[in-house]
């Protein structure tokens, strides 16, 4: 009878559930488009053409054309930049997984939730050509199964 | 005297990664804003200054515990104890007009986190 009331009581601490979860926002970033991209060739159009409708957009434009910037420097002696209207300065393409895992018993509980991204930020120049870019690709560092694969 | 029930909750966020290099590599006044963007990867954020652009690098963390004493006939939650931490490592490059490291500033809080 005690044997069997142990074996109950163990039964109990051992019932657990197990939740995993997987969350994907967007798209995967084509890696081998990425590597055509070339800086002072590429155009923003070839751009958009390759990989689509960017995430993120600075817009900024420096529309204060005649307008003196010494006012705005912070520092005495900085020289102001050359005044130019920049349509799109740079655009940011991401690709988000996040996986969760959470192990619930009855008297513990645990729960986890890990976010990464790949991400690639491309700066264009006056004449919307590619000046810059930057590719990250961390998705593969997520872990599977949580705390078992970190 | 009634039953307790005691009940312990642990949890873990984690968003982004961790940096990839060191502020040491970066040399203020010589370094670009390529050579930012080849050692540390796109930034996870990009500011505008009035004298030059930001970029943000950033890698959080959120530990969350929680301890509970329950009656479980009723239900009634008799005693919660919970506690959230949330910490990050934080690298902000400033630049000039012309793309060169003007400043960095790092913090690294992220693996300071207690475990409970």
């Amino acid at each position: 009878m005690r044997r069997r009331d142990t074996s109950i009581c163990g039964l109990a601490l051992l019932l657990c559930g197990c939740v995993m979860g997987r969350v994907y926002r967007e798209h995967p970033l084509d890696e081998q488009k990425i590597a055509t991209i070339e800086r002072g060739v590429t155009t923003k159009s070839e751009i958009l053409d390759r990989f689509g409708p960017p995430q993120e957009i600075d817009a900024r434009e420096l529309t204060a054309i005649g307008v003196p910037f010494e006012p705005f420097l912070s520092r005495r002696g900085d020289k102001p930049p050359v005044e130019r209207v920049v349509a799109a300065r740079w655009f940011r393409y991401t690709y988000s997984r996040g996986n969760a895992l959470a192990i619930i018993l009855i008297l513990f509980n645990y729960g986890e939730f890990d976010q990464k991204n790949d991400n690639l930020v491309i700066f264009f120049d006056g004449d919307n050509k590619v000046e810059d870019y930057a590719f990250g690709k961390d998705t593969p560092l997520l872990p599977r199964y949580g705390f078992w694969s970190r | 005297m009634a039953l307790l029930v005691a009940g312990c909750t642990i949890g873990r966020v984690y968003y982004g990664s961790p940096l990839r290099a060191t502020p040491a590599d970066l040399a203020e006044g010589q370094s670009t804003r390529h050579d930012v963007l080849r050692l540390f990867g796109p930034p996870t954020e990009i500011m505008h200054q009035t004298d030059g652009d930001a970029f943000v690098y950033t890698y959080q963390r959120y530990n969350y515990s929680s301890f509970h004493l329950q009656d479980p006939i009723t239900g009634i939650n008799w005693f919660t104890y919970s506690r959230e931490l949330e910490n990050r490592d934080r690298l902000v490059v400033f630049f000039d007009f012309t793309g060169v490291v003007r400043s960095v500033a790092i913090d690294h809080h992220a693996d300071t986190l207690p475990t409970l």
